[in-house]
């Protein structure tokens, strides 16, 4: 009867469970506000070990390296949390700590000191849930970039452009010396759908931040035209959708891509 | 009630104490029928229509109550005579429903959300004497305005009264289409969709992508209230429409409500 009576009450609670979930669909979801789009929280380990989880700021990083920089050379995945960085790695030089070493950026030893919180390097990272006076505010930080509509509402590719920022792709020790590749082409992408405007691709505004291996040949193969992907996987998070809806300009702003009027 | 065929053919196959189970089975059946009961008694029960000049009309009390200011009043009207749907509920990220936006007096200072307009330049600023403006505490549409606005524009039966999409299309009304980028236009995306009904008699609904995309963008609908896959919106029924999803987002109290039933399936007979 026992074992029955656990049936019967998981089946009722599923029930009702089913009901509550089946209340999502049909609605809008939140969109991140500017300073929290591209903001990430990381906790393979740090919950387990009574740390508050990391809170990685793309806006910050990407004011001042390339995606290409933290996400080929120095190996970072592409979803949070699908690097497992342990706090050993960051020591030994990896990941985080490529930078975050004391010579580049603040490193991981510093321990807490009492009543100097300011100093206490753990908690810039550590910090989700956390009251952390930050050393950059994004909103001040805002007022002199370039503006887009979405996102984290600056346009970065204008401000990488015009020298408001500075992009580093190089990290002695870690990168290797390339040459510079010529641009290929801009690439005429034709729409499943037929009364959506083409896309226009443009390698060279990726190459800046992107190189070729971040997307090559994993996400999109080298051979024109073999690959046939659609919009429904890009809302999925696979191809553009990747970075374009966590980090890059989001995919909702259709008339980004969608250039070529067809009508 | 599929759930409920499986757990009354669970039932019949039950052991030790088939009276303890079948009561148990019984008190299911009961929360099931209740639940079920509460739908079909909220089924047709559309949102009490407001007067036409209070249709659309919001009031935002998120924080502002328990930050001892009065409550925001928003009148849709006003705005969408000016701005298209798209310009706040998709350049700008408000939510569809009132208080849904994260939206603090900061955001606002930082020229996100309301304050992107409201910064003393484009329209009043977010600053002292401008305060009892929103924080009015009570819906306060003005009649006087309203009548104005309305007498100039075609007329249409329930909401505000007035046909809106007429209002566009004969260019009564030029409401801005992006306050980012002032070249950006419509896509030519004129797709009408014929969307059957799943009752019995009850004629097909038309969905045109033109009219709504005057207003709207893409992204305002796609993909997170409607998927983009063919005929693959689940659950996309009249009673979720009426429980303020789907098409109800807008279609209740903004957009013209559906007690204009033949505005969607025109070919009924009557409504």
């Amino acid at each position: 009867m026992k074992k029955q009576l656990i049936a019967l009450l998981s089946l009722v609670l599923f029930v009702f469970c089913g009901f509550a979930l089946a209340q999502e669909f049909g609605l809008k979801k939140k969109r991140p506000k500017p300073h929290e789009f591209g903001t990430i929280v990381i906790d393979n380990y740090s919950s387990k070990a009574n740390k508050a989880p990391v809170v990685f700021k793309h806006w910050l990083h990407r004011a001042r390296y390339s995606c290409r920089l933290c996400h080929v050379d120095i190996g970072f995945a592409m979803n949070a949390g699908a690097t497992n960085i342990t706090e050993k790695d960051n020591q030994r030089g990896l990941f985080c700590g490529s930078c975050h070493n004391g010579k580049i950026a603040f490193d991981h030893k510093n321990a807490p000191k009492k009543g100097k919180t300011a100093l206490n390097n753990c908690v810039r990272c550590h910090s989700y849930g956390e009251k952390v006076e930050f050393k950059y505010d994004f909103y001040e930080f805002q007022k002199n970039m370039p503006r887009e509509r979405f996102g984290n509402g600056i346009d970065w590719e204008k401000a990488e452009k015009t020298k408001k920022i500075n992009v580093v792709d190089f990290l002695e020790g870690v990168s290797i010396k390339g040459l510079k590749i010529k641009d290929p082409a801009l690439l005429d992408l034709k729409p499943l759908e037929k009364n959506m405007p083409e896309i226009i691709f443009s390698h060279g505004k990726h190459t800046k931040w992107s190189g070729c291996e971040l997307c090559h040949p994993e996400l999109f193969g080298v051979k024109q035209g073999s690959q046939p992907y659609s919009m429904e996987e890009i809302f999925a998070g696979k191809y553009c959708g990747v970075c374009h809806g966590p980090v890059a300009f989001p995919n909702i702003d259709c008339q980004r891509c969608h250039t070529k009027l067809v009508y | 009630m599929k759930r409920a065929g499986r757990i009354s053919s669970q039932g019949g196959g039950g052991g030790a104490n088939p009276h303890q189970w079948s009561r148990l089975v019984l008190l299911v059946m009961m929360l099931l029928a209740a639940s079920r009961q509460a739908d079909a008694k909220n089924y047709w029960n559309l949102p009490p229509l407001p007067p036409a000049h209070e249709y659309g009309d919001i009031l935002i009390d998120r924080l502002s109550a328990t930050n001892g200011v009065k409550a925001v009043f928003f009148s849709h009207w006003s705005h969408r005579s000016k701005y298209t749907c798209r310009v706040c509920h998709w350049e700008l990220g408000f939510a569809f429903k009132a208080g849904g936006t994260d939206m603090t007096e900061s955001d606002n200072r930082n020229g996100l959300f309301c304050g992107k307009c409201h910064d003393g330049k484009v329209a009043f600023g977010h600053s002292q004497g401008h305060c009892q403006r929103c924080h009015t505490g009570t819906r306060a549409s003005s009649f006087e305005k309203f009548i104005e606005l309305q007498d100039n524009l075609p007329r249409d039966r329930f909401g505000n009264e007035i046909n809106w999409a007429e209002a566009i299309d004969t260019e009564q009304i030029r409401p801005l289409y992006s306050i980012f980028k002032p070249q950006e236009k419509p896509l030519g995306f004129r797709k009408e969709l014929v969307l059957e009904a799943e009752w019995l008699y009850v004629p097909p609904a038309y969905f045109p992508h033109e009219v709504h995309a005057k207003w709207l963008d893409c992204g305002s609908c796609h993909p997170d209230i409607f998927n983009i896959k063919k005929k693959a919106t689940e659950h996309f029924r009249m009673k979720y429409i009426l429980e303020e999803k789907f098409c109800g987002v807008c279609h209740l109290r903004v957009a013209f409500p559906m007690n204009n039933c033949k505005r969607c399936h025109p070919a009924l007979k009557r409504e």
